[in-house]
């Protein structure tokens, strides 16, 4: 499907609404529509007549109306609008038609006495032509799906629905992930910055109480093995002559 | 209650289908709690339709003259109008649906 206008909407919302309530759909009491129940409240000062026999439909106006070009483009604009929009939920199944055994070859509506008419404007476009012909002379039967349609999806296919339905929680779900990650990096770059700064400071006490026991050991002026030849001696058994050889270079 | 009863106004022009089952055109002249005075088939395209040929035209001048005299709906009933099907009356009870 595609997106709707404004008009549009109205057209379908129109077309919901004069084929009942959703409790009378359900029930199977769908009240058959048609053309120009949908187009009625547009047509109040123009005469609209559909020719069956000679495949013509024309509109009319009073000579003296204001406007009339503009209100013409306006009559011209509501009737392609619908005509196109059933054709659309007929081809996509939300709504059926029945063709009923309407013996008139002529179909006027709307009104019909002008006191001065102007001249009418016949539709050009074959295509047009035929599609309203086509739904003059059929009943239309909207669905539930067209219900669905207009009073719960908001003029979204289920389809189109439930792909957004979809995108927004994943949206959601994408947006829960990435807000987990940053809070996840701010604790993380936190917490490392404050240990880098407490290990500094315990680096920067172990420093000051080396050199505290540096300065200690320098201030007495002793060294740390008074007697190293000793250490020797008690260190490591030598031999008499090796002992001996040691005291003569003794100076 | 007739549905689409609320679309019978005077001047408007549209069809309804009958409890015989026939289809008819109608152009309201006049109607009341229990009557429909109309235009039938034959009478909107004889005398309203805009689509008319020059020797048409005539006749529906001329038609519609008649019409102006009998400015009385009561007349418009008795007239020659209605001998020759241009004008028809209906009891409401007659009328299954006004189709639009």
């Amino acid at each position: 499907m595609r997106i709707f206008s404004k008009d549009e909407e109205k057209i379908l919302i129109r077309l919901d609404e004069l084929a009942g309530t959703k409790k009378q759909q359900e029930l199977g009491e769908i009240n058959p529509v048609n053309l120009y129940s949908l187009i009625q409240l547009k047509l109040n000062d123009a005469g609209f007549v559909v020719d069956i026999s000679n495949n013509k439909v024309t509109v009319t106006f009073e000579k003296n109306l204001p406007q009339k070009s503009a209100r013409l483009g306006e009559l011209q604009l509501i009737i392609v609008q619908s005509v196109n929009l059933l054709k659309l939920l007929e081809d996509k199944g939300y709504i059926y038609t029945f063709k009923k055994d309407i013996s008139l070859d002529l179909i006027p509506f709307g009104k019909y006495n002008f006191e001065t008419p102007s001249s009418p404007y016949t539709f050009s476009d074959k295509r047009i032509v035929d599609l309203v012909i086509k739904y003059s002379t059929e009943e239309i039967y909207p669905t539930l799906e067209l219900n669905h349609f207009v009073k719960t999806d908001n003029f979204q296919t289920r389809e189109s629905a439930r792909f957004n339905k979809q995108y927004k929680r994943t949206t959601a779900a994408l947006s829960v992930a990435m807000a987990a990650l940053v809070v996840n990096i701010v604790f993380n770059v936190y917490t490392n910055f404050f240990k880098s700064l407490f290990k500094r400071g315990e680096n920067k006490g172990k420093a000051t109480l080396q050199i505290e026991n540096k300065n200690y050991d320098s201030s007495k002026n002793k060294p740390k093995f008074d007697k190293p030849k000793l250490l020797i001696e008690d260190s490591f058994p030598m031999d008499s002559l090796t002992r001996e050889n040691a005291k003569n270079k003794k100076p | 209650m007739i549905k689409g009863f609320e679309l019978l106004k005077t001047n408007h022009a549209g069809a309804m289908l009958l409890k015989s089952g026939l289809t008819t055109n109608y152009g309201v002249i006049s109607v009341n709690d229990r009557k429909l005075l109309y235009f039938t088939g034959k009478g909107l395209r004889e005398i309203w339709s805009p689509n008319l040929t020059s020797p048409e035209k005539e006749r529906a001048s001329s038609l519609r003259k008649i019409i102006e005299a009998e400015k009385n709906e009561e007349n418009l009933k008795t007239s020659a109008l209605k001998a020759d099907g241009y004008i028809d009356e209906i009891d409401l009870d007659e009328i299954e649906r006004v189709i639009f």
